[in-house]
């Protein structure tokens, strides 16, 4: 039970609205169709009811004409009696009842089952008498009897008679006559299957006592059997028939408006019959209060005769128009019912074309929107702009933006798409313009935040490296002071050199001049040599001392260029600096090497020089040319010695730029030192804000991207 | 990049700063009893001993001469600033490269990573020494052994 219920659950969610509508509305038309099924068999009961009725009348028609034969052949067998004349007529009449119950089986055989006149149905119900073949048998008797006496002949008349009548009567029951629903046709049955008949009867049985009239004489038997005759006439048929048939006539016309021409003709019949019925009665009123014993009954006779074919004819006129009415009251049905089936299988389509529209009118809409909620759901919010702008529902899209028509609109399914529309094309607009703005915010975060990250670590190095370049710095600094004033003393020094050597110059001049009188001055000069040596000496220590300093420099500026390294692209001005400071040093121990050379030579020259005068000392006498080639060289010493002073002096200008560039970077370093702490504080803060706008903004793209597309 | 030129003999080597920490002078050096030629010897730096490769005895098997010019290189090895000393015969300047001017020599010594590069300026051919790999597995042990 529970998993039937699940399943029909499912079933809903499988099916759209529009046919959940329409299956609802074919539910709802299955008890319509039960509700016309029942009317229309109810119809075709009723229908049927009355067809019934029309076999019955047919059946009766056929049995009347047995019936009246019969009779016939009874007053031509009584009247044989007395006019032998007449016998010859009695086998015409035997064919024409022959004729008749041959119709009459061939018409009960074709509604047996429907009046129920089957052997079978009729041994059931205990008529077996009824039975076409008992019927024939029954006559078969009848013309073979030998009747002799008046008795005789009425006795073996009766069986037939009672046969047929019974017959009708069992036809009448078994169609439904007796059951008529409607006043005028009740009342034509009722004449034709019990007044009728039993007139017939009463006066077929009179037309018998007319005829026996005209034998025997009047007696007091024969005015009881007068009385009883006319008062059933009166009563049976002046009054009631009259009366009935009055009412068939009122009801005819009040439902078929004028009379039917079968009616015209009925009233006419039925007229002259009761007029014949009166004419009788009084013949009989006078037969039964008159006093004579001889009387004549031709008659009563005759009109018993003629009264008897008005009524055989107001009979059939009966049933004829009684055959009419009901076959008029079937068509009808008819017509009812298939007015009724016309008109409801025709509403029911009108009912099936109107849900089907209104469902549509419901599920288009409410289709269209769940598209648009499905891309939206999916993110693809473009793509429901795309939908809107390309596909027309019930609405166009442009309507959507008309205010004029949409707040007229009543129907929540077009309500539900013009929200759903305005909704998505304000989505769109939103998202792009979030998207945008987020864009744009995670590109600048990123930025900012690359930018920090780099700035910070350099900040970092920076500030760490500056304190160091500071100190060294300093070093430099009075390193190169030193340096400083190393040079001045070399300068001072090279300049008492050079001097010396113009001296000797001047001195080797004397000795030239007077080479014999300086023979004792050699000694002197020797001496002077040899101070000449010494100073060299001492320039070569000084040398020394420059060329290792410049090492130093040299080493400063190495770490210099470390420290720099360390600190990265924003000391690239200091590592210039570094390698400025280390080319001059290296320009200074490159002319130190060469001070050094020139020392060399200077201390060869001189030692050459002091062995010229010691052998001028012990030679006697010198050659001239020994001398000025000794002059020569001095003139060389001369030379170097002056070339030495601007090389010392530039030296000295090096080092005294060193001292000025060293303090300089000093300085910078120290302020950019602290300006570099301030922004290191300052990035830190920076930092911080920039990390929670990020993570907001990675958040909001996020959020984002579920809406694909952009 | 700046690194610093070694001269060893008639070569040049260009090792870079980056993971020098100082360039000292040469000092006077301890030398270590039963060392190979490549360890010229330790000396005490801020309270420390350290230990110093000599970048001539490693290259030449040939012990460094030292000049005036001569330097030891600090560098720190490991990430608690331990430091070893290369001595170098000849250092006094630097030069500008960048990370794509160094090329491969032609031949590698899986044995000894630290050269094998080369960077070209001009007609100068100098080999590349690279510091951190100069500290071979076997070097390493025996320094350190040393040292501790």
């Amino acid at each position: 039970m529970e998993k039937l219920l699940k399943s029909l659950v499912v079933l809903f969610h499988l099916t759209t609205i529009r046919l959940k509508l329409i299956v609802g509305a074919s539910v709802f038309a299955i008890p319509t169709a039960i509700l016309l099924y029942y009317v229309v068999s109810g119809q075709n009961t009723t229908i049927e009811f009355s067809q019934k009725e029309i076999y019955g009348v047919e059946v009766i028609e056929k049995a009347l004409p047995v019936y009246e034969f019969t009779y016939q052949h009874l007053h031509l067998q009584l009247e044989s009696k007395r006019n032998p004349a007449v016998s010859s007529e009695i086998p015409n009449i035997q064919k024409l009842i022959d004729r008749s119950l041959h119709q009459l089986s061939m018409v009960s055989e074709k509604y047996e089952n429907e009046l129920s006149l089957t052997p079978d149905a009729l041994k059931s119900l205990g008529f077996a008498e009824f039975e076409a073949g008992a019927i024939k048998a029954a006559w078969e008797k009848l013309r073979l009897s030998n009747a002799k006496t008046h008795e005789e002949i009425i006795e073996s008349h009766q069986h037939l008679l009672t046969i047929m009548q019974g017959y009708i009567a069992y036809v009448g029951d078994r169609s439904n006559l007796i059951l008529d629903p409607e006043l005028h046709t009740f009342y034509l049955m009722d004449a034709s299957v019990v007044t009728l008949p039993k007139l017939v009867q009463v006066l077929h049985q009179g037309k018998v006592m007319g005829d026996t009239l005209s034998n025997f004489r009047i007696n007091e038997q024969s005015k009881i059997q007068f009385v009883g005759l006319r008062s059933t006439l009166a009563n049976e048929g002046i009054e009631k028939l009259d009366r009935n048939f009055s009412i068939v006539v009122k009801e005819s016309i009040s439902m078929f408006g004028t009379g039917s021409r079968e009616l015209v003709d009925l009233q006419m019949k039925h007229n002259n019959f009761i007029e014949s019925l009166r004419e009788m009665n009084s013949e009989l009123g006078k037969l039964t209060e008159t006093t004579e014993k001889d009387i004549d009954g031709d008659k009563l006779s005759g009109l018993t005769l003629t009264t008897l074919q008005r009524i055989n004819s107001y009979y059939l006129q009966t049933l004829k128009t009684l055959h009419y009415y009901v076959t008029e009251r079937v068509d009808g049905y008819k017509y009812d019912r298939l007015f009724a089936l016309t008109v409801s299988i025709l509403a029911i389509l009108l009912a099936y074309a109107v849900m089907i529209s209104l469902a549509t009118f419901i599920s288009k809409p409410l289709a269209k929107v769940t598209l648009l909620a499905q891309e939206i759901a999916q993110g693809r919010v473009d793509m429901a702009k795309e939908m809107l702008e390309t596909k027309t529902g019930v609405f166009d899209y442009l309507q959507i933006v008309n205010p004029e028509t949409t707040h007229r609109v009543k129907d929540e399914s077009i309500k539900l798409n013009l929200a759903i529309s305005a909704m998505t094309l304000k989505l769109e607009d939103v998202l792009n313009r979030i998207q945008q703005a987020g864009v744009e915010v995670t590109s600048s975060t990123n930025q900012i935040t690359s930018s920090i990250r780099s700035l910070e670590i350099t900040v970092t190095e920076q500030a760490s490296s500056t304190s160091e370049v500071s100190a060294t710095s300093l070093e430099i600094s009075k390193t190169s002071e030193q340096l400083a004033e190393t040079v001045g003393a070399v300068t001072i020094m090279a300049e008492e050199a050079s001097g010396l050597a113009q001296e000797g110059l001047t001195n080797f001049e004397h000795v030239n001049a007077m080479m014999f009188m300086m023979s004792e001055a050699s000694i002197a000069l020797t001496d002077k040599l040899e101070i000449l040596y010494q100073k060299t000496a001492n320039i070569t220590g000084v040398l020394s001392t420059i060329s290792k300093l410049a090492a130093q420099t040299n080493l400063l500026s190495l770490n210099a260029a470390i420290e720099a390294e360390k600190a990265g692209a924003h000391s690239a001005g200091f590592t210039v600096v570094a390698s400025e400071i280390r080319k001059l040093a290296n320009q200074t121990a490159v002319s130190a090497l060469e001070i050094q050379t020139m020392i060399s030579e200077i201390e060869e020259t001189i030692n050459d020089g002091m062995s010229y005068v010691r052998n001028y000392s012990e030679s006697a006498k010198d050659s001239t040319n020994t001398i000025q080639s000794f002059a020569r060289d001095l003139n060389k010493i001369i030379e170097y010695t002056n070339g030495l002073v601007p090389g010392i002096q530039t030296v000295d200008q090096s080092m005294n730029a060193q001292v000025l560039g060293a303090g300089q970077i000093s300085t910078a370093m120290q302020q950019l030192n602290e300006a570099a702490r301030g922004t290191q504080d300052s990035i830190f803060d920076f930092r911080t804000v920039t990390q929670k706008l990020n993570a907001a903004v990675t958040s909001l793209r996020e959020v984002l991207s579920i809406f694909s597309g952009k | 990049m700046q690194a610093l030129i070694c001269g060893v003999e008639n070569l040049e080597f260009a090792i870079s700063l980056q993971l020098v920490h100082k360039v000292i002078p040469p000092v006077k050096l301890k030398p270590i009893l039963n060392a190979p030629i490549s360890v010229a010897g330790s000396f005490l730096y801020q309270g420390k001993s350290i230990p110093v490769i000599d970048l001539s005895g490693l290259l030449y098997n040939k012990a460094t001469k030292i000049k005036l010019s001569s330097r030891i290189l600090l560098y720190k090895y490991d990430l608690e600033g331990n430091l070893v000393g290369v001595l170098s015969q000849s250092v006094v300047e630097t030069l500008s490269f960048e990370q794509h001017e160094l090329k491969a020599e032609g031949y590698y010594d899986a044995a000894n990573r630290y050269l094998g590069k080369i960077l070209i300026r001009g007609n100068r051919t100098i080999g590349y020494i690279e510091l951190k790999e100069i500290l071979t597995p076997e070097l390493k042990s025996s320094l350190f052994t040393v040292t501790e």
